[in-house]
């Protein structure tokens, strides 16, 4: 999943970016609001990690930026005051969640992870489709009944077509979710997945159709 | 005596009414004593006007009987005196007074009942006082004019004595009836006069301790009006330090949380990586946030220390030369590992009136601002000089400089350049502590560009009384003017 995370103070930013990313996030890290309100009218993402105390644009003002722009990417906002007023005022803003800093790296992942789930409509932790099992959280597949080893781009193309079930995914949008800027994507990657997860799933869980993208049939 | 009064709080209306009711008693007293006094020798005056004026009349009633020869007839008749009895009376004091009347012959001729058998007096004449059985008689004689007899009226002087009581005590009576009256008619206009106090005091009693709104004013006298606009202005000044105070923990706990949210993270990340260069990248991205976070904590420690030092410091004369020398040296580490120069040109034998430890301080916080914010391998200046009765010393550094409208903000706690704030690692605080330094010694920092490019920072301190001679034969060298230039070797690479 394609994450941007804007956060100004360095090793914070350092400390999230590397730790989201061995979650198998694509991150994309900004440390100003303006740069942010920027990427945010360019790039689709699929979760969005804000600090309120940003320089040139304030975190409450990127978020009443991408609201109004019908944005609906779920934010989830990172505080360091201790007054409820500004959590008030951010949940108030369109963000969906808060954390209070300093917190915990696990308590960040499994709230992105309740945000995505939120955000497609789902409340069940594990998503489940035609035998394939597959755990955002645990990070684990299983294919009527036995795990499955999935390279972590396998996992994350897996975990977005099972979040959008009935849905024609383009593979550049697949690309998007797997690669933060400055990392590099070979051309036919997806492809390969693609072809690596038939072989370890059924070989007819995933559709492609030509010259759109790809799909999991809802029957 | 002096102990109870500071036992004990003073009531102002306690005192008011104490001594308001100490005085009327006094005074009243006083008055009551001679209106008294008065009024008794008064009514004796008028009493022996009496006893005059009775003689007379008794003298003329004699007088014409002894012409009409009744009187001879009846002492001629009877020898034994007369008794000239009032059966019915007529007035209450009516007996009070006797009569004699007394033929030079033939002795007690008449007398009133009330009158004793032995003459009231010896003399004929006028006015006399006689002792008789043990009683003082106030008596006014008169004799006939051949001298044949004498009339004695007479008042005993306890009876006497009794009515002119009782007729001056009524005055008294009526005095000290009117007392209790007056003092609550005194109690009432004080309680009344002090009630606005009572007012203020209420006001104040059913305060929160935190609740710093200012007093009403309504419905207070002139008088108290300075005490209320004092007591609100001190209110206000201390919501303002409760508001700093409060802005001052908000402020730390903000810009701690960031640090120590940093700290985690990359701990964390350290923890759960696979990847042994992860790992160590994390690590010491740990043990930057530690040492940020340190200096943090530091500059913090050391702005509440400076913060809550007393108004008063102790001053001493310090010799600037010598503390500026004392700080570059301390710096020059951070300086050569960012290859500036740091040059410096003052006077020689400048003394400031100063705390030495906050002058330190101070300095080292300018200085390291200024090595911060100059890039690697530029300049910072280090200047002062004697202007007038001060020491005006200036740092400056080669770096982005403020914005204009920024110099303003930049002694804020925690203001950070937007253009610095992420290339520059600081707390945000080493201004706000030096300018709470310089607030400490009642002397000047203000802030511009400099000619380096960069901010420059003026600090106008008084100088000492008297440079001491000896310190400054200390310090390095002797010519008036000198620079000192250090030069930094390059990073070889």
């Amino acid at each position: 999943m394609r994450l941007l995370l804007v956060e100004d103070d360095t090793i914070l930013g350092d400390g999230l970016k590397a730790g989201l990313a061995m979650e198998g996030y694509a991150v994309d890290w900004l440390t100003d609001g303006a740069q942010a309100d920027e990427a945010l009218k360019l790039n689709k993402y699929d979760l969005i990690v804000l600090d309120l105390n940003l320089p040139r644009m304030d975190g409450m003002s990127v978020l009443k930026a991408m609201r109004k722009r019908k944005d609906s990417t779920p934010v989830l906002l990172l505080t360091a005051r201790d007054g409820v007023s500004e959590r008030v005022a951010g949940l108030d803003s369109g963000a969906d969640d808060y954390v209070a800093k300093p917190f915990d790296l696990a308590e960040i992942c499994a709230r992105l992870r309740a945000l995505a789930r939120r955000h497609d409509g789902r409340n069940m932790p594990i998503l489940e489709h035609k035998g394939v099992s597959l755990d955002p959280a645990a990070h684990q597949v299983s294919y009527q009944g036995k795990p499955v080893e999935l390279s972590q781009k396998e996992f994350e193309i897996l975990n977005f077509l099972m979040s959008h079930i009935g849905q024609v995914t383009s593979r550049p949008r697949l690309e998007e979710t797997l690669y933060a800027w400055g990392s590099e994507v070979e051309s036919n990657a997806v492809e390969v997945h693609i072809h690596h997860l038939r072989k370890k799933l059924d070989t007819n869980l995933i559709r492609t159709i030509r010259g759109v993208g790809y799909i999991i049939d809802e029957n | 005596m002096a102990l109870r009064f500071r036992l004990v709080p003073r009531s102002l209306k306690k005192q008011l009414l104490l001594s308001l009711l100490t005085s009327l008693l006094l005074v009243w007293g006083a008055t009551a004593f001679i209106s008294y006094k008065l009024a008794r020798d008064e009514i004796t005056e008028l009493f022996n006007a009496e006893l005059a004026q009775s003689a007379r009349v008794v003298h003329a009633f004699v007088d014409n009987m002894l012409r009409q020869r009744a009187l001879t007839k009846l002492w001629e008749h009877d020898k034994s005196p007369e008794l000239f009895d009032t059966p019915i009376l007529g007035h209450k004091y009516e007996r009070k007074i006797a009569f004699q009347l007394r033929s030079i012959k033939d002795g007690l001729v008449l007398r009133s009942e009330s009158a004793p058998e032995f003459a009231l007096s010896l003399t004929r004449n006028g006015y006399s006082e006689t002792m008789l059985d043990d009683q003082l008689w106030h008596v006014f004689s008169l004799s006939s004019e051949n001298g044949d007899y004498v009339i004695h009226v007479g008042q005993r002087d306890d009876i006497r004595r009794q009515l002119v009581e009782s007729i001056a005590g009524q005055q008294v009576i009526g005095f000290l009836s009117a007392l209790p009256v007056l003092a609550l008619v005194i109690w009432l206009i004080v309680s009344r006069t002090l009630s606005p106090v009572n007012q203020l005091k209420e006001q104040l009693a059913s305060r929160e301790a935190g609740y710093l709104q200012p007093l009403s004013d309504e419905n207070l006298p002139e008088e108290m009006l300075p005490v209320v606009g004092q007591i609100n202005a001190l209110f206000e000044m201390l919501e303002q330090a409760f508001a700093n105070e409060r802005n001052f923990t908000s402020d730390a706990s903000h810009e701690l949380k960031t640090p120590l949210a940093g700290l985690l993270t990359q701990v964390q990340v350290a923890q759960k990586t696979q990847d042994p260069q992860v790992r160590e990248q994390a690590l010491q991205k740990a043990q930057q946030a530690v040492l940020r976070m340190t200096h943090m904590v530091q500059q913090l420690l050391t702005l509440a220390r400076v913060q809550h030092h007393a108004a008063g410091i102790d001053k001493q004369p310090v010799d600037v030369n010598h503390s500026v020398i004392a700080v570059i040296s301390d710096m020059d580490h951070v300086a050569h590992e960012k290859n500036i120069e740091i040059e410096l040109q003052g006077e020689n034998g400048i003394a400031i009136d100063a705390n030495p430890q906050l002058i330190q301080i101070l300095l080292r916080n300018l200085l390291d601002n200024a090595i911060k914010y100059s890039p690697a391998g530029s300049r910072v200046k280090v200047s002062f000089r004697r202007r007038n009765k001060q020491c005006w010393l200036s740092v400056e550094d080669s770096g982005p400089g403020v914005a204009d409208g920024d110099y303003q903000r930049i002694t804020q706690r925690f203001y950070r350049c937007l253009e610095t704030a992420n290339t520059v690692e600081g707390s945000g605080l080493g201004l706000s502590i030096a300018q709470r330094i310089v607030a400490l010694h009642a002397a000047d920092i203000s802030f511009a560009k400099s000619q380096l490019g960069g901010l420059k920072a003026l600090l106008k301190l008084d100088l000492a009384g008297l440079p001491d001679e000896r310190e400054t034969s200390l310090t390095v060298g002797t010519g008036r003017v000198y620079g000192l230039k250090k030069h930094q070797k390059a990073k070889s690479g």
